[in-house]
């Protein structure tokens, strides 16, 4: 604490001023001084108060009045002392009397006590400057160490004693988003940190360039810290196939890049990136995602019920964004593994801007070649994909940040193929597979006062989609895409926020097709059967697409643990013609450590671009509705755990199904969706620390063509997930993911028909999805070792997905006329060897 | 777009072994040919006219028997069932049905009849023609689009394989049958040892195997040809191969590979392979090649000069 200096400025004041001819006459003197009582805001400030002290002739101040103040916290805390100063009161010949006097209170900070090794003090915020209290900080020593502590009421915490090097700090609060900082200790210096965290979906925002989101008030919002993101086993380390582990999340099929929330069709949920929606999550069809990790925030999962700030999509939203480059000095990564190479590098330009270029490439083409090369397949362009960040952020004044990021991504595949499919001969010839889109997107965001902030995001850039095979399929879609994004958030009252945006995408494409028409390919086996024999149609059309909308969404604080939150997203769908209203509310009630949610809203998703296109699909479709109802308890259990059960059920209307006559596809289908969702999170303790996630649902459609309902083609009854990571110390890291699943549903072949023009045999289905692969387990293991190198680190991992080799089954594989069938294996073991060099 | 992502993956899929569709192990229906009557060489009737229609049928037996129940209809006909032009049921070797197309105006626009039907190998066909019953019932559903010529730009001759040479080995390849006659009596047919190496065929179309025609952009173009290639020992690389439009050769020619039978497949001294060759030209027309060759268990003084020659080449 600090210890104010007195000065007694002036003595006396004229009537008290000792003359030569005056009596003698003695000024008081202070006995009993009494500290000012300030809060930790007020620590910083330093400055004088001057005070007009009246003092009875007992000695007490029976008054105190500001002459100089200066502010009016300050001041009140300086009266507030002096008013139980005791002195010694004045004389006059020996006799005390009442006298007034100036007096000046002194506030200066305490000289920060003296430090033998290094020191990390910190400090958390809110956005709103509230102290955080008891939020969960950890501190990741050069050797892998982990040292935990709580945030006090001021929101402080500090590590003592700490050797010099490079550590990282990572925070964890309930309510609100975690963060991780990299912090430089240095022997015999302390390191004051400041943080401040953001509610909920929000960024954090802890260093020059930081970024504020607007607030998320979903039902139910899971969160990855990013420690996990790149230390989860069966990953190999990339950050986004982290969110298959988590509840509600369905098992994609192997060699299919998807995400399938809560029972839906992998395009009714999407990825956003800062709020621009990505088109391909991973690199073919889900060898690695599409972004470097080191360069994510974080990622966060709400498989429903979420805010009116995202639309088009009735499934869930995953959301992620790109951190702000580091700007206390040059970092780099380098990840060499089997299957790509990546390279990391930040560096700080000024005092105010920081700079992060990050690039990968695949190495799949050296070896592919060989691997085809008995197989009658002719290598055009060997299987490559590359990918790339740019970010530039700039706090371009205490109220402005800009941030200007430039990202994108290539996949490419040509082949030769043999006529040597014996189901289908059409498959044979060119076989073409690319990929691409680049995008350039400005952020700005902007804090007009304490009450107003806004977010505003320009992106645009090239995309293309191409593929080829053979005569009998073929598209190539290419053009341009304009996204804009712009949010205010207005603190109307203490309780009461407003979040108002809009969201405007535009495609400009143009599309060459030949190839069957669309055909719905989810509940239709057929979709996937043989092309040779289908209906052909020709495509070459221009399209431009204008998808806007705005949103508003109101946050009350209704009493201190409820809260509630109202919303309503109005889209314009230009291709369908038509405007969808979605109003959403969402409750949330806190009682103690225990957190009651519930959410009910209404969700709207346009056809897919191509599914309108005249001549390939039906111009008259209308947008998918669904209509979610989420409820939920979240408890936590000190800084260390936490369990959640959630509740859902969706209602979907308006599904798109293949139409059977002169319109190929229609609004036609219902579906339901309902399940349980569990979570429990063991936040470190000692070297341990894991989650254990568990989901119970059910997903069905009813196509409405007499069939009745079905279930979803990916519809998994059990998923039960449990992964953890073991310090073993000296930098070593043990992890492991165990998965169980239910086998995804599949439709048996119940026999075939000879199509004697094309000496095919095509198959004839059985009840839709009534059978089901056989129960899916895999056990992952990842071992790191890290070495601290002064300033840097390096670290080895090996990533072993199945490591007991159980293939299991993945439908079914069929002879030539689909009278005989044999299980068709799933992915066989996969170990994974890097090595990454951290600076 | 599943099917090319997984394509993608192709050296990462696991493979499942059965026998290959190439390989006849039991009764099979192979095609459809059709005959218009007065002009053999045609495969599309006129309306008015009658054409044959005749199923390729083979087995590991020569001529084996089935039994059938065929109907026509229109393509715009619900369901055959309801609403046949003509039909027919049999027993025999060689599954047909004679079609009389019918009149300009009874056909509307339709560009083709629809033939569906049912061939059992073994049971009887039941009366949906969808399906065969009876003990062991066994047979193949079937569908077949009968093209018609409503203009003479649809008119389309069987392919012409008359000019068509064969090498085995890069050896010429003569005509026989080692399963009818047996190899002892031709010894001009190619020999392989049963010792499950790759031997080497090359199929060579006559410069008039191809017809010029109007595609549906207005041009001339070259047919497609569609080469299904069939044996009943060993192994063949692949049981479809194509000859493009825009293959310009004066004698467009395919090659495969061919995997002789294991030893224990021979039974006695040696073993009579056919190759079948049902050509398609995409446009409703089917011409069939035939060759014979022999395996037999080990090389022997016996061989003629011509089989040491081919046995050379494929070592």
């Amino acid at each position: 604490m600090r210890t104010p200096s007195i000065l007694l400025l002036l003595l006396c004041a004229l009537p008290l001023v000792a003359r030569a001819q005056d009596p003698v006459v003695s000024p008081p003197t202070l006995e009993t001084f009494v500290p000012a009582t300030l809060s930790e805001a007020d620590l910083t400030t330093s400055g004088a108060v001057d005070l007009l002290l009246s003092i009875d002739d007992s000695g007490h101040v029976t008054d105190a009045q500001v002459e100089q103040g200066i502010n009016a916290t300050l001041d009140a805390a300086a009266v507030e002392a002096a008013k139980k100063f005791v002195f010694k009161p004045a004389t006059r010949e020996g006799k005390p009397f009442s006298a007034r006097i100036r007096y000046r209170y002194l506030f200066e900070p305490l000289p920060p006590p003296p430090v033998v090794l290094g020191e990390l003090h910190g400090k958390l915020e809110t956005q709103a400057h509230a102290p955080l209290a008891g939020a969960d900080v950890r501190l990741e020593s050069p050797d892998g160490s982990v040292q935990a502590t709580l945030s006090d009421e001021q929101g402080r915490f500090r590590f003592l004693e700490l050797a010099e090097g490079p550590y990282t700090v990572l925070v964890d609060a309930l309510g609100q988003r975690p963060m991780v900082s990299s912090e430089q200790v240095t022997s015999g210096s302390r390191v004051e940190v400041s943080y401040v965290l953001a509610a909920l979906a929000i960024e954090a925002d802890y260093s020059a360039t930081a970024r504020v989101e607007t607030e998320a008030h979903e039902v139910v919002r899971r969160t990855i810290p990013r420690e996990d993101l790149i230390r989860t086993a069966g990953t190999r380390g990339d950050p986004l196939r982290v969110i298959e582990l988590l509840p509600g999340v369905a098992r994609a099929p192997a060699g299919e890049g998807m995400v399938l929330i809560r029972g839906s069709s992998p395009a009714d949920s999407q990825v956003f990136l800062g709020g621009m929606p990505i088109y391909n999550l991973y690199h073919f069809g889900g060898l690695t995602s599409f972004a470097n990790g080191f360069l994510l925030s974080g990622i966060d999962l709400y498989p429903g019920n979420f805010s009116a700030r995202y639309g088009r999509k009735t499934g869930g939203v995953v959301e992620t964004n790109f951190r702000d480059p580091r700007t206390d000095r040059l970092h780099g990564v380098l990840d060499l593994n089997m299957i790509d190479s990546s390279l990391l590098v930040e560096t700080p330009l000024g005092k105010k801007a920081a700079l992060a270029l990050a690039g990968r490439r695949s190495y799949l083409d050296a070896w592919y070649g060989a691997a085809v090369k008995n197989s009658g397949v002719s290598v055009s362009s060997a299987p490559v994909y590359y990918d790339y960040q740019a970010i530039l952020g700039w706090q371009a004044s205490s109220k402005d940040k800009v941030r200007l990021i430039g990202y994108g991504s290539f996949d490419e595949l040509a082949l030769g193929l043999p006529a040597d499919d014996e189901h289908d001969p059409s498959i044979r010839g060119k076989f073409v597979n690319r990929t691409a889109y680049h995008r350039a997107s400005l952020e700005w965001h902007r804090v007009w006062n304490d009450k107003l902030s806004s977010d505003l995001t320009v992106a645009s850039g090239p995309i293309q989609f191409k593929g080829a095979l053979g005569s009998a399929f073929g598209f190539d879609l290419h053009g341009y895409d304009f996204i804009l994004r712009d949010e205010l958030h207005w603190q109307m009252a203490s309780r009461l926020k407003l979040n108002i945006g809009i969201d405007a995408q535009i495609a400009k494409t143009e599309t060459k097709y030949f190839g069957p028409k669309a055909q719905q390919a989810e509940g239709d086996p057929s979709a996937a059967g043989p092309l040779a024999g289908r209906e052909s149609t020709r495509l070459d059309v221009d399209s431009l697409y204008a998808r806007p909308a705005a949103y508003a969404e109101l946050v009350a604080q209704v009493t201190q643990q409820l809260e509630l939150t109202a919303g309503t997203r109005v889209d314009y769908f230009s291709d369908a013609e038509t405007v969808t209203v979605d109003p959403r509310l969402n409750a949330r009630l806190t009682l103690g450590s225990t957190m009651l949610r519930a959410g009910v809203g209404l969700f709207s998703q346009p056809p897919d671009y191509t599914q309108t296109l005249k001549g390939y699909g039906s111009t008259s479709l209308g947008p998918v509705r669904a209509l979610h109802y989420g409820v939920g308890v979240q408890q936590s259990f000190g800084r260390h755990g936490q369990l959640s059960l959630d509740g859902f059920y969706k209602t979907l209307s308006n599904v798109v199904v293949n139409g059977g006559g002169s319109e190929p596809l229609v609004n036609r289908g219902i579906g339901r969706i309902y399940g349980l969702e569990a979570m429990g999170r063991l936040q470190p303790v000692g070297r341990l620390s894991g989650f254990f996630a568990y989901t119970l649902s059910r997903s069905e459609r009813n196509d409405k063509d007499g069939s009745g309902w079905r279930l979803f083609d990916y519809d998994q009854t059990h998923i039960l997930t449990a992964s953890g990571n073991l310090r073993l110390g000296q930098g070593w890291t043990l992890g492991s993911t165990f998965r169980l699943g239910s086998g995804n549903p599949s439709t048996p072949v119940s026999g075939s028909l000879y199509q004697a023009n094309l000496d095919v045999y095509l198959p004839t289905y059985g009840a839709t999805n009534s059978t089901r692969d056989s129960l899916f387990h895999r056990l992952d293991v990842r071992v790191e070792k890290r070495w601290a190198l002064g300033r840097g680190a390096l670290t080895w991992y090996l990533d072993v997905q199945n490591i007991y080799n159980h293939m299991g089954t993945q439908g079914f594989a069929y002879n030539y006329d689909y009278s005989r069938r044999k299980d068709a294996p799933g992915l066989p073991i996969l170990p994974s060897i890097g090595l990454r060099g951290e600076l | 777009m599943t099917k090319l992502l997984a394509l993608s993956l192709l050296p990462l899929s696991a493979c499942v072994e059965f026998d290959p569709g190439s390989l006849i192990t039991d009764t099979r229906v192979l095609g459809a040919t059709v005959q218009v009557e007065g002009d053999l060489e045609r495969a599309t009737p006129r309306p008015g006219e009658t054409a044959n229609l005749g199923f390729v049928i083979e087995g590991v037996v020569l001529e084996p028997v089935v039994s059938w129940s065929l109907a026509v209809c229109l393509p715009t006909s619900t369901t055959c069932a309801e609403a046949s032009l003509t039909s027919s049921t049999g027993r025999g070797s060689a599954p047909t049905l004679q079609v009389r197309v019918p009149a300009e105006s009874a056909l509307g626009d339709a560009r083709s009849l629809h033939i569906e039907g049912v061939i059992c190998m073994r049971g009887e066909p039941d009366a949906t023609r969808s399906r065969c019953v009876g003990d062991q019932a066994d047979g193949t559903p079937l569908v077949y689009e009968l093209a018609l010529a409503r203009r003479d730009d649809d008119e389309n001759l069987q392919p012409n394989v008359a000019q068509t040479r064969f090498r085995f080995d890069g050896q010429e390849w003569p005509e026989g049958d080692a399963l009818a006659q047996g190899c002892r009596a031709q010894p001009e047919l190619p020999q392989a040892l049963a010792d499950e190496k790759e031997h080497r065929i090359t199929i060579e179309l006559g410069p008039d195997a191809r017809e010029l025609y109007v595609g549906p952009d207005g041009e001339a173009m070259y047919e497609e040809l569609q080469l299904s290639t069939f044996v009943n020992a060993g192994e063949l690389e692949r049981q479809f191969s194509f000859v493009s439009a825009a293959d310009e050769r004066e004698r467009p020619a395919i090659e495969l590979k061919w995997t002789s039978p294991k030893r224990k497949r021979v039974e006695g001294n040696d073993l009579g392979v056919r190759l079948l060759v049902l050509v398609r030209d995409s446009r409703g027309g089917l011409s069939r090649l035939e060759r014979s060759l022999c395996t037999v268990r080990e090389a022997s003084g016996q061989l003629s000069a011509r089989a040491v020659r081919t046995l050379d080449a494929g070592d």
